[in-house]
């Protein structure tokens, strides 16, 4: 629990990782590469009445790494800001994260510890009177130093971003909003520096006859580089209808070229989980797909969706499907564009009590205009967790997909165990298959690696601390085990993660 | 720089010494303000250290847990909340799935404020590693006094246990008639 004197409270989250890497960058590098690390995440809040103090120290020690100029002994101090917060009005100094609409005009916000965290490091104040909101910002685009999935220390833009926002609740069925980001980038390539300008506006119409909620919003791109000058835009509305057990979704989205990025960093179209350490994205636009899509985002895409959820007490089931057009090579998506079609659907639902059912299966492929596959993906998920006897729990969880890209195609699955005696221990196993990397690395020779498994085992302190231990190998992405999620970086080796919340 | 950054926190203090803190000894609590799912503004200061005790729950809509953690907040604020309980439900999506919140939230039939915290600035102050689900109760006096970032369905009972004794001032009807060594035990726990 927080340390608390008076007005004063102070909050403080330790984590610390200690980690060998027995085949470390395993899915770009054949050869492989073994070495300690520690990493150290120190977050220190100070509260006084309203104002606060934010500091986050990060530490990166790695022991008998091959030091090929990429990896690098860092402490650093990577977020700080001291803000006040009060009734009629913010005011920030320091780090602060910042979402314009639906993230069309600005998305800077922290996924999470050990993954995307980019902050803006400047000043933020924002003027409340009755229902009406003023918001401008200014300051340096700031990321993490070290990427936290390839390791690498990275390239840190010099990027200075600024805008405002004019939000006014008009009445309990509208709110408007409009909006200005400017973007400047300097150049780290002795090219001409790149100038951006957003501009836009939305309108929420919130439950409409107390069933039918409404959002729309439109952005209009002005970049010029040099004597260059381009022009984008992007649309989004989404439609919601809730008829008490079901409701219905329906979206659509239009990107014309239209993206706020670094454009310095390493061509993003041939980076993949392992490599885009230097590039940065400051837009995140709905998809309309799933998250777990393994699939880069265009600038160039048309699509709607809709979605249809049914809750039947403790039984959900849920169906969407989306139509849309992506650009085939880059250009215009209304002049040159790929269609898309993806579906899924799901249903959770208890079997006994006690015990519950998740399964969710789906398919999406993208198809170029020769009649070959661009993407494809297909999928069968489920979780099925209950429990035994007092508090001793047990969780299974898995997952197979069909994967397509181009002329590469595999599949892979993963299944996991869990099983908690009582709320201090916890144990699980994880096994994963795939045939990705025998298409990826060039050298016959590499011996891909196919299977992956490991051992988890738990110690709960409290609620929010604990010591987790981990040995084996595996690919990372999004996972959700006994009710936890997080984003976990590929790996090898054995790890040790101490976490303490104060 | 650092003249620059003593001028702001010289600044920010007397602004702050300058406001009125909340009512209910909450004057630590801060004024963080965020959207609902209508638009509507709210204040957590109009709840921390307001009410007897007030559940704060991060969620997500692709977080299968906390599916099954909202509807049993649910069903105890509808037992509780004349007694003082309040509950806010913080969505984390992002731009892909937040058309989903107030939909989901509607089907669940939850009825106290589902907010949206677009800025990462709630989960900045509350749950810093974006746990999901992850809950804290505040008591009236607004400090947090229990915490978990998981939910499994056999948990329901506990947590409602846990709520019914913070509304009840930390001495829970149940507790109260266990061994004493069992409740130092259970205190131990939530810190």
């Amino acid at each position: 629990m927080p340390w608390r004197r008076g007005t004063l409270r102070l909050a403080l989250t330790q984590s610390n990782l200690f980690e060998y890497h027995s085949d470390f960058d395993f899915i770009d590098d054949a050869t492989p590469k073994r070495f300690f690390d520690i990493k150290n995440r120190t977050d220190i809040l100070l509260m006084h009445a309203s104002t606060t103090l934010h500091v986050r120290f990060d530490g990166n020690w790695y022991i008998n790494a091959a030091n090929d100029g990429i990896f690098g002994q860092r402490q650093t101090l990577e977020k700080i800001s001291l803000s006040t917060v009060q009734r009629n009005f913010e005011l920030a100094a320091g780090d602060f994260y910042q979402r314009i609409g639906r993230g069309m005009a600005l998305e800077l916000t922290k996924i999470g510890e050990f993954t995307r965290d980019i902050s803006i490091r400047g000043g933020r104040l924002a003027i409340r009177i009755a229902d009406v909101q003023a918001l401008g910002f200014v300051g340096f685009i700031n990321p993490l130093e070290v990427d936290s999935v390839t390791e690498y220390v990275r390239d840190i833009p010099e990027d200075v971003v600024g805008g405002g926002e004019i939000k006014a609740r008009l009445s309990r069925y509208a709110t408007f909003s409009a909006h200005y980001v400017g973007l400047k980038q300097n150049n780290r390539l002795d090219i001409d520096e790149k100038i951006s300008h957003v501009l836009g506006g939305s309108l929420l119409l919130p439950r409409l006859g107390g069933r039918l909620t409404i959002y729309a919003e439109g952005n209009y791109l002005s970049q010029t580089e040099g004597e260059t000058a381009t022009r984008g835009s992007a649309t989004y509305a989404s439609a919601t209808l809730a008829l008490g057990a079901v409701s219905l979704l329906a979206e659509f989205l239009f990107l014309n070229d239209f993206q706020l990025r670094n454009d310095y960093g390493p061509d993003p179209n041939n980076a993949d989980f392992g490599g885009d350490h230097n590039v940065y994205i400051y837009t995140r636009p709905p998809t309309l797909t799933r998250s777990e899509q393994d699939i880069l985002d265009t600038k160039d895409k048309i699509g709607g969706r809709i979605r249809g959820d049914l809750r039947l007490g403790k039984t959900w089931i849920w169906v969407s499907y989306l139509y849309g057009r992506r650009s085939e090579s880059g250009g215009p998506v209304l002049e040159d564009s790929l269609p898309i079609h993806d579906v899924f659907g799901g249903i959770s639902f208890q079997i006994t009590k006690g015990w519950k059912l998740f399964v969710e299966g789906g398919y999406r492929f993208d198809k170029l205009s020769n009649g070959n596959v661009d993407y494809s993906q297909s999928f069968a998920a489920f979780k099925l967790g209950g429990t035994l006897f007092r508090e001793h729990t047990l969780e299974f969880q898995g997952r197979i997909r069909d994967m397509q890209k181009l002329d590469n195609d595999w599949w892979d699955m993963f299944l996991t165990v869990s099983y908690r005696p009582s709320k201090y221990f916890s144990g699980g196993l994880t096994y994963e298959y795939t045939k990705e990397h025998a298409d990826r690395i060039d050298d016959p020779a590499a011996n891909p690696r196919r299977h992956f498994g490991g051992v988890t085992l738990t110690a709960n302190f409290t609620g929010t601390s604990y010591l987790r231990f981990y040995g084996g190998s595996t690919r990372g992405g999004l996972r959700c085990v006994d009710g936890f999620c997080r984003v976990f970086p590929p790996f090898i080796g054995a790890k040790g993660e101490l976490v303490l919340q104060f | 720089m650092k003249r620059y950054l003593l001028a702001i926190a010289a600044t920010l203090a007397a602004l702050s010494s300058a406001c009125v803190p909340a009512k209910g000894g909450s004057g630590s609590v801060s004024h963080l303000s965020l959207d609902d799912v209508d638009g509507k503004r709210h204040y957590l200061s109009d709840y921390i250290g307001r009410k007897k005790a007030v559940v704060m729950t991060f969620w997500a809509t692709w977080c299968v847990p906390c599916k099954d953690e909202l509807p049993v907040l649910q069903k105890i604020y509808e037992r509780e909340r004349d007694r003082g309980l309040e509950i806010i439900a913080i969505a984390m999506d992002g731009p892909e799935t937040q058309a989903q919140v107030g939909a989901q939230a509607q089907q669940m039939g939850l009825t106290f404020p589902v907010l949206l915290d677009t800025d990462s600035r709630a989960v900045a102050l509350y749950n810093p590693k974006r746990a999901a689900p992850m809950l804290r109760i505040f008591d009236e006096d607004g400090r947090i006094v229990y915490s978990h970032t998981t939910f499994r369905p056999s948990m329901a009972r506990k947590l409602e246990r846990k709520i019914t004794s913070v509304l009840r001032g930390g001495r829970d009807g149940d507790d109260s008639r266990r061994p004493r060594r069992r409740r130092r035990r259970v205190a131990q726990d939530d810190d």
